[in-house]
């Protein structure tokens, strides 16, 4: 098994999430671009008919080599963009190529974070002998940090620091694995941060006091 | 294509601040892997992208002062 370091759980997700906005990001300012030439390539495509218009139109004692001239340079800047937008759907290509690659770039992220998961539950069960390969993991210091407290009926836990999905996934899942019985999980010290995060997980918000929230949720167990 | 190629630098910043903060948090034979495999081609992209549209930037400059003249 490979040595597995992170220092930062938090970095799968970002990067999960990271890498296809970069990716999509280049792939519109290629197509911004692609744009902008067929643009280029419309306006002197335009210019050079007008020109041979005016060339057309011209007297016959008129001299007209200005006008040839230009129409000459037009015909050779049309060729030039032209190439130049040929060139261009390689890069474009490329784009749409590294999108596809960032999309699974994600997908390998969230199944990092889901093995993450599974790891911190295993480890709170007392097997983190079997692994054997952590000891540089500061993530799985910090869930022999936060373990909750069983009183009664209710699983304690008090919020240290900040509170994401994994802490709160990791409490659920130590509980489910205890034999401890009870029906009700308490976070005590949330912040109007987490809020959201709380409620999409099912926990109900308490004021216990000015700027002093907790919050519960009723398990079956 | 200025404005264009100063959000490909924005993102390049982005993509290295991202790409630092992962070689600092992340170290295993997983994350060379992931390194090579999807981090490599996002700057790659990023580079190609942005000499690119500069080229096109100097170009279009020259066209428009060829017929500007």
């Amino acid at each position: 098994m490979s040595r597995w370091i992170i220092n930062d759980v938090r970095l799968y997700g970002e990067i999960g999430q990271e890498l296809p906005v970069l990716s999509k990001g280049i792939e519109e300012i290629n197509a911004e671009a692609n744009g902008i030439l067929n643009e280029l390539l419309r306006d002197l495509g335009v210019d050079y008919q007008e020109t041979v218009d005016e060339i057309q139109q011209a007297d016959e004692e008129e001299d007209t080599s200005e006008l040839e001239q230009r129409k000459f340079e037009l015909k050779s800047l049309i060729s030039e963009v032209e190439h130049m937008i040929i060139a261009h759907r390689q890069i474009e290509d490329d784009s749409k190529r590294v999108s596809d690659k960032m999309q699974k770039a994600q997908q390998i992220m969230s199944q990092f974070a889901v093995i993450a998961e599974h790891y911190m539950g295993v480890r709170s069960t007392g097997f983190h002998s079997h692994q054997g390969n952590n000891q540089d993991n500061q993530w799985g210091n910090r869930a022999a940090k936060d373990d909750y407290r069983h009183v009664g009926d209710t699983f304690h836990y008090t919020k240290t620091d900040s509170l994401n999905q994994l802490d709160i996934s990791k409490l659920e899942q130590q509980i489910k694995q205890s034999s401890d019985k009870g029906n009700k999980i308490s976070i005590d010290k949330v912040s109007q941060l987490d809020f959201d995060l709380l409620e999409k997980n099912g926990y109900s918000i308490n004021q216990n006091g000015p700027n002093d929230y907790s919050a519960y949720k009723i398990i079956s167990k | 294509m200025t404005e264009l190629s100063n959000k490909i630098k924005t993102s390049e910043h982005q993509f290295q601040l991202l790409h630092q903060r992962m070689q600092g948090a992340w170290r295993d034979d997983r994350s060379q892997e992931f390194d090579k495999k999807y981090m490599d081609s996002l700057a790659d992209l990023l580079q190609s992208t942005y000499h690119m549209l500069r080229s096109y930037e100097h170009r279009i400059r020259q066209i428009e002062n060829k017929l500007s003249n």
